[in-house]
């Protein structure tokens, strides 16, 4: 996930640079911007009540930062990494993960086991696990790039055998535009996107 | 149906060809201290709201499924 710090512009409330693994009862590990604000790190558990599990400022995350260069651009990264699936017969879990620049490895964040059905998992509202710009205002003017970089899924086959990390692509995913004042920066269809207004 | 773990994704632009260390576990040090409050309750009914209003938006659903996925959305409430 792309994310400037602050978001810039006219931003004064919510923002989200957020996926979510198409699971009905899945984790959503995002970038949350607050006006303008120190961006922070979050998770929401779908599969929890009490589903704010972790709230982490920007400045607490120096080891997961880091810039990187896309179409000429240096923009500012989070790598995030959530995951859902079954453990056991009707038992699921919920990861988050994020990239540790400072050792080169993934860190584990976040877990929950929980009991649910595939049947709550697979209906009901999914959302999109392409990234998203999620907005909370009409309009949006002269805010930094945002977007997300290098966005990958994996699922598993019937059997649960695992298949192998695809960037994103139009075949998984499409590109909406709510009219919110965003312009597109670029897009690498569909694994890369960068907006600002 | 069980199964194991996802393999980790690789890092295509950051570290291209760069070898990916183990898995670390943190979440000691990332874990939330304190029991949800009554302004967490509150994100969380305005977090699921903005969904909704995501859903209303979306030009690629139909009127019956933003209606099944508003339902469902606000039983979450």
């Amino acid at each position: 996930m792309c994310a400037h710090c602050p978001p810039g512009g006219n931003v004064n409330t919510w923002l989200y640079i957020t996926a979510t693994n198409r699971s009905g009862l899945g984790v959503e590990a995002f970038v949350s911007y607050y006006g303008q604000d120190t961006p922070h790190f979050r998770v929401y558990d779908w599969a929890r009540t009490d589903s704010w599990q972790i709230d982490i400022p920007f400045t607490a995350l120096d080891n997961y930062l880091t810039t990187i260069t896309a179409h000429g651009a240096r923009y500012p990264v989070l790598s995030v990494w959530n995951g859902t699936w079954s453990i056991a017969t009707n038992q699921y879990r919920n990861q988050a993960l994020l990239y540790n620049q400072a050792r080169g490895g993934w860190d584990l964040v976040y877990q929950y086991d929980y009991a649910a059905t595939d049947a709550q998992q697979k209906t009901g509202w999914v959302d999109s696990w392409a990234p998203i710009v999620e907005t909370f205002q009409s309009l949006y003017v002269q805010t930094n790039p945002m977007g997300a970089l290098d966005a990958q899924v994996i699922s598993s086959d019937n059997n649960g055998v695992w298949g192998t990390w695809e960037l994103l692509s139009s075949s998984d995913s499409y590109l909406r535009t709510d009219n919110m004042g965003f312009n597109l920066v670029f897009l690498d269809p569909n694994y890369a996107f960068i907006v600002n207004s | 149906m069980p199964i194991d773990p996802p393999p980790e994704p690789p890092l295509i632009i950051e570290q291209p060809g760069k070898p990916s260390g183990p898995i670390v576990d943190m979440r000691d040090a990332f874990a939330r201290k304190t029991p949800q409050t009554e302004e967490d309750r509150a994100q969380a009914r305005a977090f699921i709201d903005g969904k909704i209003e995501m859903i209303r938006r979306d030009p690629h659903m139909t009127d019956a499924e933003k209606a099944a996925a508003i339902a469902d959305l606000e039983a979450r409430r």
